[in-house]
């Protein structure tokens, strides 16, 4: 029997070594990888973006829960794999040109993950046009887009208008976020979602693809 | 309705403001980048040949004459540059600066370009490397040359308010030279690595705040004690506990001994502190820490109205800033910006302790109709008594 409990508080608590020598454990004992993430790893990380969002949780204790999820998600990766293991949807995302900022970015991925969808992140400074290709090669459900700066946000319009040359704006939900970008920028832009942290991006998310 | 006319000098505006007492008008200040410096020149018709030096935020002094011309009652004086220089990559669009932290030129979508940290270099550092790292020269005497002479002659000359800043911060230079994202776990898993850090940074701030000081101090009408972004759009970065346990010892033994310095030297003169975000949370602390001014009063973040932080803080703080640069300044239009300059004189401005200026450094996206919509709305909205 695997202790589900134990393992979400550990991802709670940001404590990586913990995480990572239960998933061993709950591997050894026969329980299967996608079990242990539904189970321990997915319950632990929703908490920590309910406690982020009710302003109990800081950035320091989401980047080390973070990370302690990372330490899960990498172990079990490589066996979902090789099980052809079905996401509940693909979700790409970046980091718009001319913007390196992505720690919002990485903690939505990571939120996302323990929700159970295959996240394909392009990282940052990424141009209109491998936004479009990743769609062409993904076929994700949600493509997300993140800018820290007034002076970048105008990108996530170059996107979604290259997405609309290239036929593919149908294809996909576009979710916008980060700290200068609003619901009216979003609708403005004609953006599907909009959230302001990354337990409601999850939550849009799952919401934009009738999930919930 | 009485002609709104000037009866202060700036000087005279801008230290009445911050006795929290009501000056002729609200004073006006302003920082700026590059690419909108330069619009904002071809747009006052100003032709004036100038050697820019470009600072980490893509920052550029004001001229006197732009800032003549353009209305401004604060300017804004930097240190001079050590002369021992670190070592610089052979990428032209890479530099170091004097803490070791590397910058890269980043273009902007639409034109322009904006300097980002690339790689911080501390982002593998032990306690025991803090010993050896080539922390900056406080005492490096470039700092200071030529210094007193131009404040001097600012202050003499023009009848400009001097903001100027000499040490530079605590907590974001800390994440500065170790990545945000490991300082950030260092602050739960590494206490000890922050002390160390912190204690050292705050040395060479220390330093630099003395040797400012001295050299040009009784020119000095505002002390900006550098940035600490200690809020993001929604809220702390931060725990309070977290701050007042880490942060707080090393930025209060700065502050207490920066003011206590400047006092000395000019007993009118007041410190700022600039923190982006939703600060809400930590303001009594700052106040209990000696806070004179809190810049930027970031609009669209959590907690920020100006109604409310004037009637919970305004009797001991004084704000400067207001003027929003992640919507308005930059996609605002000119009635828009007028109007948002207007609330903000209106909430903040009656008795005294306001200056009015954009949250952060002007960037390329402010098309510079839009500055100057800012202060015309100033010259219509912000005489005494405010009109609300």
């Amino acid at each position: 029997m695997m202790k589900f409990e134990a393992l979400a508080q550990a991802v709670i608590e940001g404590d990586d070594v913990t995480v990572s020598e239960l998933v061993r454990r709950g591997l050894d004992k026969g329980v299967p990888a996608e079990t242990i993430i539904s189970e321990g790893l997915t319950p632990g990380i929703t908490q920590v973006g309910e406690l982020f969002h009710e302003g109990e949780y800081f950035l320091p204790d989401m980047l080390l829960s973070a990370r302690a999820m990372q330490a899960g998600i990498s172990i079990l990766r490589p066996i979902l794999a090789q099980r052809n293991y079905e996401a509940i949807a693909t979700a790409v995302l970046g980091t718009v040109q001319g913007d390196i900022h992505d720690i919002g970015k990485n903690i939505v991925g990571m939120m996302m993950k323990g929700a159970g969808f295959n996240v394909i992140d392009l990282g940052q400074d990424v141009p209109a046009g491998h936004f479009v290709e990743a769609v062409q090669e993904h076929k994700p459900e949600i493509l997300g887009l993140s800018a820290l700066l007034s002076t970048t946000m105008p990108a996530m319009r170059t996107v979604l208008e290259a997405l609309q040359e290239a036929g593919l704006r149908d294809e996909v939900k576009v979710m916008v976020g980060g700290a200068p970008v609003t619901q009216e920028y979003a609708d403005n832009i004609g953006a599907d979602g909009y959230a302001c942290d990354a337990a409601e991006a999850v939550k849009r998310a799952r919401s934009l693809l009738g999930l919930d | 309705m009485a002609k709104k006319r000037k009866t202060m000098t700036s000087r005279e505006r801008v230290i009445t403001a911050l006795e929290h007492k009501e000056p002729d008008r609200v004073p006006i200040s302003m920082s700026i980048t590059i690419d909108a410096y330069n619009n904002l020149k071809r747009y006052l018709g100003i032709e004036l040949e100038e050697d820019l030096k470009v600072g980490r935020w893509t920052d550029v002094p004001i001229h006197p004459l732009v800032a003549e011309k353009f209305g401004l009652d604060v300017i804004w004086l930097r240190m001079g540059s050590p002369h021992k220089k670190p070592p610089q990559p052979k990428d032209p669009n890479k530099w170091i600066d004097e803490w070791g932290v590397e910058w890269t030129k980043t273009p902007r979508p639409g034109g322009g370009y904006y300097y980002e940290m690339t790689n911080p270099p501390l982002k593998d550092a032990t306690i025991e490397d803090l010993e050896d790292y080539p922390w900056p020269d406080p005492y490096d005497p470039g700092r200071v040359e030529g210094l007193r002479e131009y404040f001097r002659h600012i202050h003499e000359d023009t009848e400009f308010a001097i903001l100027t800043k000499f040490g530079g911060a605590i907590f974001e230079q800390a994440w500065y030279l170790r990545g945000m994202e490991r300082f950030f776990m260092d602050l739960i898993e590494a206490p000890d690595f922050v002390h160390a850090l912190l204690d050292k940074i705050c040395q060479v701030q220390m330093g630099l705040d003395e040797v400012g000081i001295e050299a040009a101090g009784e020119y000095v009408d505002i002390l900006r004690l550098s940035g600490e972004d200690l809020g993001t759009q929604e809220g702390p970065m931060i725990s309070l506990p977290m701050f007042r346990r880490l942060i707080r010892p090393y930025m209060e033994k700065l502050w207490r001994f920066a003011k206590k310095k400047l006092l000395e030297k000019n007993p009118g003169a007041k410190i700022m502190l600039h923190s982006c975000g939703s600060v809400r949370w930590v303001i009594p602390d700052w106040i209990e820490m000696g806070l004179d001014i809190l810049d930027p009063i970031q609009p669209k973040a959590k907690g920020m109205d100006p109604f409310q932080l004037k009637a919970d803080f305004g009797d001991k703080l004084s704000f400067h800033g207001g003027i929003d640069a992640q919507y308005i300044l930059p996609f605002g239009t000119v009635e828009e910006v007028r109007q948002y300059t207007r609330k903000y004189i209106q909430a903040l401005a009656p008795g005294g302790g306001y200056i009015v200026a954009p949250v952060h450094n002007v960037q390329g996206d402010v098309p510079p109709e839009n500055l100057v919509a800012m202060r015309d709305a100033v010259e219509e909205f912000g005489y005494y008594p405010i009109n609300s």
